[in-house]
Formats: structure tokens, C-alpha cells, sequence
């Protein structure tokens, strides 16, 4: 095999280490982060490939959004849940007020 | 009403100037000519000292209502302000009758002075009532039933989708009661925190039942969110 000439080798290596680019975390999520500006274009580009290749509907990942979907519907419920004791709580502050004579 | 009111007021304030002159008058003796201006005296009294009770009642009260309300996150902004203005102002009105009654002279002075620490304010029939069910009326509008339509709503797509192999005519049921639930608590809600803050004492000297619907709207509407939650929860414990 012929060697090849040391300029293409050099140019080969900068590819394969621009394509590895990209952090751990961005792959595993697929979500953008952009809050580095100087990195945002190349990480918004891996995003894209990374969804590609983990589609969110799969079922594995149907599980995990559907387990999230829950949480969120139970944090919510137990935000609920408190606003409406914190009202109830009003309403017999009022109710106290109120049984006290204010006739002279 | 009004004549009526004041009618009792009189009658309750001369009842009382007869029962004290009595007490230091016993029958059949002649009443000395200093007995009236003696009597008017410990009437006077006795309206300073239940004008000074009536007073500090209500600044203790709006004491301990006013951080309440001032840390109150439930209520809108709004309504907070409008709110805190009501209390701060009777809180000052409380002091300036205090004080006022304390330096009254004559029974008529003090008596007016002590019928409009109720008159002319209603601290606990309508300030601190009105203030309460406004904030109970904002949690439910602003909070509790903005968190129960997002549910309701996740619940709906989840039984749509991801979860549609556990849809069953029960949970069914559940989600159409939590919605109906959700609209009727919107719709009692809807009017109450604006109409409590509207009413007025010269409203509730008119009406003393001008608040009891929009308690009894608060009450139901709080039920109600209370059985959109549960069929919520019960929709939950079948997906899991």
C-alpha cells in the first residue's frame, strides 16, 4: 500500500475528530443546548443527527416520555391539591371573621 | 334600617345610663339635682370603655391580617392592593376612633363615634370576609384550576397515545367527570374574587347575607376542584 501523502492524513484526522464533537450529554438527551454561543451551531448540528438516530418514538422511549407524562401529572395534582387546601384555609379565616358580632 | 338601628342603639344606650343610674339610686329615695350629670358621666364611661374594647378588637384583628395578606401569593396583584388598601385604611380608621372616643365629652359624641366603629367599617362583617374569599377565589382561578386542566389535559394525551392499551370505559368516565368537575368550578369562580371586593358596608347594612352566596360559591367550587383531583388520581393509579 502506498503511504499517503502526510497533507490528506492530516485532513482525515481533523474530520474524524470533528465528527466525535459534541458532548456526552447532548447525545444521550438529542437536546439542543446553545448556551455557548461559539459552540451552538456545531451542537444544534449534532442534536439533529442524534435524534435521528435515537427516535423519540421508539418504545423504549414512548416508556420514558409516558413515565415523565405521569410525574408532571402528579406534581401538578399535588400543586393542586395544596392551592385548594391553601384556599379552604381562606375561606375559614373568612368564616371566623365573620362569626364575630359586629353589631353594636 | 337605618332608623331601626339607631332606634335599638338609643334605647340599648339609655338602658344602660338607667341601669347604672339605678344601681347608685335606690327606689323611692329623692334624686339628688347632681344625679343626671352623674349618670351621663358613667354612660359616657361605659361607651368609652366598650368603644376602646370594640377598637382594639378590630386592630388586632387587621394586625394579624394584614401580613397574611401581604404574604399571601395566592392572591392577584390587584386584588392584594386592593385589598391592603381596605385594611390599612379601617386599621387607621380603628386608631383615629380610639382616640377619638377616648376624648369624647358627651354621651351623643360617643355614641356616634362608638356606632361607627361598625357602620361605617364592618371589619369582620365584610373587610376581612371579602378579603379571604377574594383569595380563596384567586388560588382556585389562578392556581388550582390552571394545574387541573394541565393534568387533565396530560391524562387525555396519554390515554390517547403511550397509554391507550390501559383506556377503559371507567378511566373514561373519570376523565369526562374531571373535566365537567374543571368547568364548573371555573364557571362558580368566575365572578366571586370581584364581587366579594365590591362589596361595601352600606351593601352588607343593606343586606347582612350580601356575602353568604359568594362564600357558597367558594365552598362549591372548591368541592368541585377537590373531585376533579380525585378522578385524577384515580386516572393515574390505573396507568401506572
Amino acid at each position: 500500500m502506498t503511504p499517503l501523502p502526510l497533507a490528506i492524513a492530516t485532513m482525515l484526522t481533523a474530520a474524524v475528530a470533528l465528527t466525535a464533537c459534541g458532548r456526552p450529554g447532548e447525545a444521550a438527551t438529542g437536546t439542543p443546548n446553545n448556551a455557548n454561543s461559539s459552540a451552538g451551531s456545531s451542537a444544534s448540528a449534532f442534536s439533529s443527527t442524534a435524534q435521528a438516530v435515537d427516535p423519540a418514538g421508539s418504545p423504549a422511549a414512548s416508556a420514558s416520555s409516558a413515565a415523565a407524562d405521569l410525574s408532571s401529572v402528579q406534581a401538578a395534582l399535588s400543586a393542586a391539591n395544596a392551592a385548594n387546601a391553601q384556599a379552604g384555609a381562606d375561606v375559614s379565616a373568612g368564616d371566623a371573621a365573620t362569626a364575630q358580632s359586629d353589631s353594636p | 334600617m337605618t332608623i331601626t338601628r339607631t332606634c335599638r342603639s338609643v334605647a340599648l344606650a339609655t338602658a344602660a345610663a338607667a341601669s347604672l343610674f339605678a344601681a347608685t339610686t335606690p327606689a323611692g329615695a329623692t334624686t339628688p339635682a347632681t344625679a343626671p350629670t352623674a349618670a351621663a358621666t358613667k354612660g359616657l364611661a361605659a361607651i368609652q370603655a366598650a368603644g376602646a374594647a370594640a377598637t382594639a378588637n378590630r386592630t388586632r384583628a387587621l394586625d394579624a391580617a394584614i401580613p397574611r395578606v401581604t404574604a399571601n401569593t395566592a392572591l392577584s396583584a390587584s386584588d392584594r392592593t386592593t385589598v391592603l388598601a381596605t385594611l390599612t385604611n379601617d386599621l387607621a380608621a380603628m386608631n383615629t376612633l380610639a382616640a377619638k372616643i377616648a376624648a369624647d365629652t358627651t354621651v351623643e359624641a360617643a355614641e356616634a363615634d362608638y356606632k361607627s366603629i361598625f357602620s361605617t367599617y364592618r371589619v369582620f362583617a365584610v373587610a376581612l370576609p371579602q378579603s379571604a374569599y377574594a383569595a380563596a377565589a384567586d388560588d382556585l382561578t389562578d392556581t388550582t384550576l390552571p394545574k387541573l386542566v394541565n393534568a387533565q389535559k396530560a391524562l387525555a394525551a396519554l390515554l390517547a397515545g403511550p397509554d391507550s392499551g390501559k383506556d377503559a370505559p371507567p378511566v373514561q368516565a373519570d376523565l369526562a367527570d374531571m373535566s365537567a368537575k374543571i368547568t364548573s368550578a371555573q364557571t362558580l369562580i368566575a365572578p366571586v374574587a370581584a364581587a366579594a371586593l365590591a362589596v361595601t358596608p352600606a351593601d352588607y347594612d343593606a343586606n347582612h347575607a350580601v356575602l353568604t352566596p359568594l362564600r357558597q360559591s367558594v365552598a362549591n367550587a372548591l368541592a368541585a376542584a377537590k373531585a376533579a383531583s380525585a378522578d385524577a388520581a384515580a386516572i393515574v393509579a390505573a396507568l401506572q
